[in-house]
């Protein structure tokens, strides 16, 4: 099967596994952990022997894997007392602005980048890279990005009380304070201090401006505080507003009709004013969640977050049917990939041939439907007869109308096969079903 | 010249749970103590040099992204316990590997026990990264789940020879068969795949 053996070697690069020096750090630190754990369990099952390693035995095969990363306790691994700049495998780097600074590395992955900086100060410049989440924590928050340059400032309780810092440079972050989560733009510094929060942008000539990009996915927890005037004169440049939550507050808000409205259906349910203040911000920050889960791989979730709101749909671009058929068949649910398939067949686009193959391998392995694969097959070799899946395409469609029990045409589409692709790899099978006719 | 790298103070791993902090790009020339040791004198440094390689095994001959992790952590518990008795360093490589496919092995035979008993998840060899190749794609999981049927010796020799690319005699030294005892899981793993891609 040489052809077979070329087209595996052009797959191969599909099986890389692409470690990091982090990575390898990260499994020794778990590994070591690991073997402490197996010796204290092989004392244990040593002193019950023979009922205890049967139970231990058919228990290994039952459970699930443990997720190890959650049950190391992050180790410290930076505290220096020179502003240093830490380089990290993906092209990101952090600068220790401060000398207590402690900067862990929680999680490295293909998708996710995770550290925990529980006190100092670093600036993050993390490089653009849509398939992995660049992750840090810090006192009570985590901030999300994909791509920007910002700095966090931790300080912990042993000083003046928790304070938490994120001010932006460049690009865009996401700052989530237990289940409240606010998009910050360049310009823009969100402060968590002792449960309040104020976020600030830089305004020109002294403006004040009102609190911008609040997305609350769910009403923030915060201790009230005192009423105090939204805006204050800014005394450097910046605007300021106090996140006080009380209920009253509505009289600020914008007059947007849409926001109302929502904000009233989210009051209902929550006890803060501010979900309701912000729901359009909101409503746009969640509406490509299921596009940016998916990005990052997360096929299930993304399919749920796809299945909320009709804001979730995707919109009517090949790029996004795609991916969204993609998720459905990802995530367990083939059936639902088919529409969004069958949309992009019937676009003059060149990906329709892709999705016409894909659909026939969606109907023929996973949903069992040989007629309707070999339809989508013979789409897909009729909008590209001279293409590179061509070959395959003509020889799937065969193999599914032979199993569709429609013989004569499988016949006929084997010779079309043998005439097109007398080299072809399927060339046996083909003069097989070919012959049966003679 | 970019800025300064970030040297900590020997923070070795047996002092305590600490990581190194500098993490390179893989290949820069400007790595220097984080580079993958030649030989192996300790375990910690045949961990860094063959972790990749483990994993890549895993990978290849299991078809699970989910069992890679479990993999190299058995690996290298095996490689721990006789690690004492590797009396040449530069020879770790082959013993390692070896290692590697006589767990694949045990693993492939415990899922297939399991599998019998109702017991195991199927698992796709995905995902495959975004705006991976569809037909490539299409290929390897083809491929795997016609493997998935095979017993376990055949699988792991099949996947040594056409994936990995070795040559029948180190695939037999690696499972530690005989040449012939090679070739024979071969053919039975080659017509598996014939019946089906050349059918």
């Amino acid at each position: 099967m040489p052809e077979l053996e070329q087209r595996l070697q052009a797959a191969r690069p599909l099986l890389d596994v692409r470690v990091s020096q982090g990575d390898t750090e990260l499994a020794l630190g778990r590994f070591k952990d690991l073997r402490k754990r197996r010796v204290r369990r092989r004392q244990v099952a040593a002193s019950a022997a023979g009922f205890v390693a049967f139970a231990a035995f058919g228990w290994q095969l039952s459970r699930p894997p443990q997720p190890i990363v959650e049950s190391i306790a992050p180790a410290p691994i930076a505290q220096t007392s020179d502003p240093q700049r830490v380089h990290f495998s993906d092209g990101s780097s952090a600068r220790l602005l401060d000398p207590r600074t402690k900067l862990r590395l929680l999680e490295v992955s293909e998708t996710l980048m995770e550290l925990s900086i529980d006190t100092g100060k670093a600036r993050f410049e993390v490089a653009p890279n849509p398939q992995r989440l660049f992750r840090v924590r810090a006192l009570g928050i985590r901030v999300e990005v994909l791509g920007t340059s910002f700095t966090i400032t931790a300080k912990d309780a042993s000083k003046s009380g928790d304070r938490s810092m994120v001010e932006v440079h460049s690009g865009r972050v996401a700052v989530y304070q237990g289940d409240a989560r606010i998009d910050l733009k360049a310009g823009m510094r969100f402060v968590l201090e002792n449960g309040r929060y104020t976020v600030e942008s830089e305004t020109a000539q002294g403006e004040t401006r009102a609190p911008q990009a609040i997305a609350n996915a769910q009403p923030m927890r915060l201790s009230k505080a005192p009423s105090s005037g939204r805006s204050e004169a800014p005394s450097s440049g910046r605007s300021a507003a106090k996140a006080d939550a009380p209920q009253k507050d509505r009289s600020s808000a914008p007059k947007v009709t849409r926001r109302k409205r929502v904000s009233k259906r989210r009051t209902q349910r929550s006890r803060s004013s501010f979900a309701g203040r912000h729901r359009t911000k909101s409503t746009k920050s969640t509406k490509r969640r299921w596009h940016s889960l998916a990005k990052k791989g997360q096929f299930k979730e993304a399919y749920r977050a796809m299945q909320k709101t009709p804001v979730e749909r995707p919109r009517d671009t090949t790029e996004e049917l795609m991916l969204a058929a993609d998720v459905a068949r990802l995530s367990g649910h083939p059936q639902d990939a088919v529409p969004f398939l069958q949309r992009v067949i019937q676009r003059q686009h060149p990906r329709a041939v892709l999705a016409a193959f894909t659909l026939g391998r969606l109907q023929q392995k996973e949903l069992g439907a040989p007629a309707k694969a070999a339809q989508a097959f013979r789409r897909a070799f009729d909008l590209a007869p001279e293409g590179s899946l061509a070959k395959d395409a003509l020889a799937h469609e065969v193999d599914c109308l032979v199993r569709a029990g429609r013989s004569a045409r499988a016949t006929a589409r084997a010779q079309l096969y043998l005439q097109k692709f007398p080299d072809g790899p399927k060339r046996d099978r083909m003069r097989r079903l070919a012959e049966v006719e003679r | 010249m970019g800025p300064p790298k970030l040297n900590p103070s020997d923070a070795a791993l047996e002092d305590g749970p600490r990581l190194r902090l500098v993490l390179e790009d893989e290949g820069s020339p400007e790595s220097s103590t984080q580079q993958s040791p030649e030989n192996c004198h300790s375990f910690e440094d045949c961990f860094r040099r063959y972790h990749r390689l483990v994993a890549s095994i895993g990978l290849r001959i299991l078809g699970r992204r989910s069992d890679v992790d479990d993999f190299v952590q058995d690996v290298f518990l095996e490689v721990h316990r006789g690690f004492s008795k590797l009396r040449d360093p530069a020879a770790a490589g082959g013993w390692v590997r070896s290692i590697a496919v006589r767990v694949a092995i045990k693993r492939l035979r415990r899922r297939r026990f399991a599998a019998a008993l109702g017991l195991d998840r199927p698992s796709d060899l995905g995902p495959f990264p975004v705006g991976a190749n569809q037909e490539h794609a299409a290929l390897l999981s083809e491929v795997y789940s016609v493997l998935e049927t095979l017993p376990a010796k055949s699988r792991v020799v099949w996947v040594l020879r056409y994936v990995e690319g070795e040559k029948l005699e180190d695939i037999a030294e690696a499972a530690q068969m005989g040449l012939s005892t090679v070739k024979r899981h071969l053919a039975a793993a080659q017509g598996k795949l014939k019946e089906v891609f050349d059918a």
